[in-house]
């Protein structure tokens, strides 16, 4: 059992764990930038140590303050908490550096579900079902037409270097697709200066759709049924709800072996999240995974 | 049981959401059974403008949605925060959108919700 832990974070979930470990009789230490010297987490830790000015990259993201606050109050594990440096690889490789225990994933783990195209390679390769689509850039239109075929209609056509929807085109059957393809390469060109296309399958009527699951130290994982945000604006999250309404017990059993089998398939240790994309035909897409502490906790 | 979860941000739900730091003057949580908060902030706290614009969490949860529902429209009618502008609102008005109560929706819902 841990005798100190330094919460390298701010906020409610700061709060959060310093709570539980009260409970556990488990000494805290709070980092603080100069903007939070009057809040909660500051009062209610054990010690508490200013690790900088107000801007992240000065204070809650600076490494080197962090672990140097561990060792000066000598904690011997980190809880990092969400956002900030919970999905950090080199946060987590750093601590174990400094024999520190870092409550979180390992670097390998978060490299392995850190950037997207990873993530998605990784869990291909795992058997966990995801979005289909083209392997890369598509190379001309003869391409884009076999690609479409063997993805499914209807299609998302996007731009690699697109954003903000530009460069952009959903294409329901074959025959719009060359109308699609030229247009869309067009508006990218024009955007971007780059024409470069993917494609993807356009998921109809999407839902996100996330399994809380949790991994033992010895490679096992187990699922804590699922939570609906579909509730988001510009991909944050407004409300959550468990179960889902849109959930039956046939795709509840589906989804949770199939993030068991994500988290397994990594040797996950601790909490985490797999979310996933789920289709009116209730068919669901591996989008990524949270390799931290949730922030949302609805339960029931 | 069902469980909803309300972000309470320190937003402008009337104005794009944009962001609201500032200094909380009244802070009244609600309370009974079935209502969880994890928040850190108090009457006085001034929210930085530096970082995520979360300033509550706000749980219920029931034997049923419905259930959840009406307890979440009693949570939300009971928190007073002064000072700031919050989402308070938006979420009391989702809890009355008829999408919403029937479970009927998707990632584009927000993109066809105007707020009354």
């Amino acid at each position: 059992m841990f005798k100190k832990i330094l919460i390298a974070n701010r906020g409610e979930i700061a709060l959060r764990v310093i709570r539980t470990c009260r409970e556990m009789g488990i000494k805290t230490v709070a980092v603080y930038s100069t903007a939070d010297a009057e809040s909660l987490h500051v009062r209610f830790a054990d010690e508490a140590v200013c690790i900088g000015p107000p801007q992240s990259s000065e204070s809650y993201l600076k490494m080197s303050n962090i672990i140097s606050a561990a060792e000066i109050t000598n904690a011997d594990a980190i809880h990092p908490g969400y956002g900030f440096l919970s999905e950090n690889a080199k946060f987590s490789k750093l601590c174990e550096e400094h024999s520190i225990k870092f409550i979180g994933a390992t670097g390998e783990m978060i490299d392995q579900m850190g950037d997207k195209a990873n993530a998605k390679a990784t869990m291909k390769a795992a058997g966990v079902p995801c979005v289909p689509g083209s392997e890369g850039v598509i190379i001309d239109f003869a391409d884009c037409i076999k690609v479409a075929i063997e993805t499914g209609y209807p299609v998302m056509l996007k731009a690699s270097a697109g954003g903000g929807g530009k460069g952009m085109r959903a294409v329901w059957k074959p025959e719009d697709l060359k109308d699609a393809w030229d247009s869309a390469r067009q508006e990218s060109k024009a955007a971007f200066g780059n024409d470069d296309m993917y494609m993807e399958k356009l998921i109809e009527e999407p839902r996100h759709i996330e399994i809380q699951i949790v991994g033992d130290a010895f490679g096992k994982a187990c699922h804590l049924s699922e939570r609906d945000c579909s509730v988001q604006r510009r991909h944050q999250k407004l409300t959550e709800e468990t179960p889902s309404p849109f959930m039956t017990d046939e795709l509840r059993d589906k989804m949770g072996n199939a993030a068991v089998l994500a988290a397994e398939f990594i040797k996950y240790e601790g909490a985490g999240t797999v979310e996933f994309l789920v289709d009116k035909h209730r068919n669901f897409f591996f989008m990524e995974m949270n390799t931290r502490i949730q922030v949302e906790h609805p339960n029931y | 049981m069902h469980s909803i979860e309300c972000r309470i941000n320190a937003e402008d739900p009337y104005s794009n959401f944009r962001p609201a730091p500032g200094k909380i003057t009244t802070f009244h949580a609600p309370g009974g059974h079935g209502i969880r908060i994890d928040t850190h902030v108090y009457a006085g706290y001034m929210i930085p403008p530096n970082y995520d614009s979360m300033i509550a969490k706000l749980i219920t949860t029931a034997q049923t949605r419905e259930e959840a529902i009406n307890k979440m429209k009693r949570a939300l009618d009971e928190f007073v925060i002064e000072g700031v502008k919050t989402t308070i609102p938006f979420h009391r008005q989702l809890m009355d959108h008829p999408d919403y109560v029937t479970g009927n929706y998707t990632t584009k819902f927000m993109e066809d919700f105007v707020m009354q």
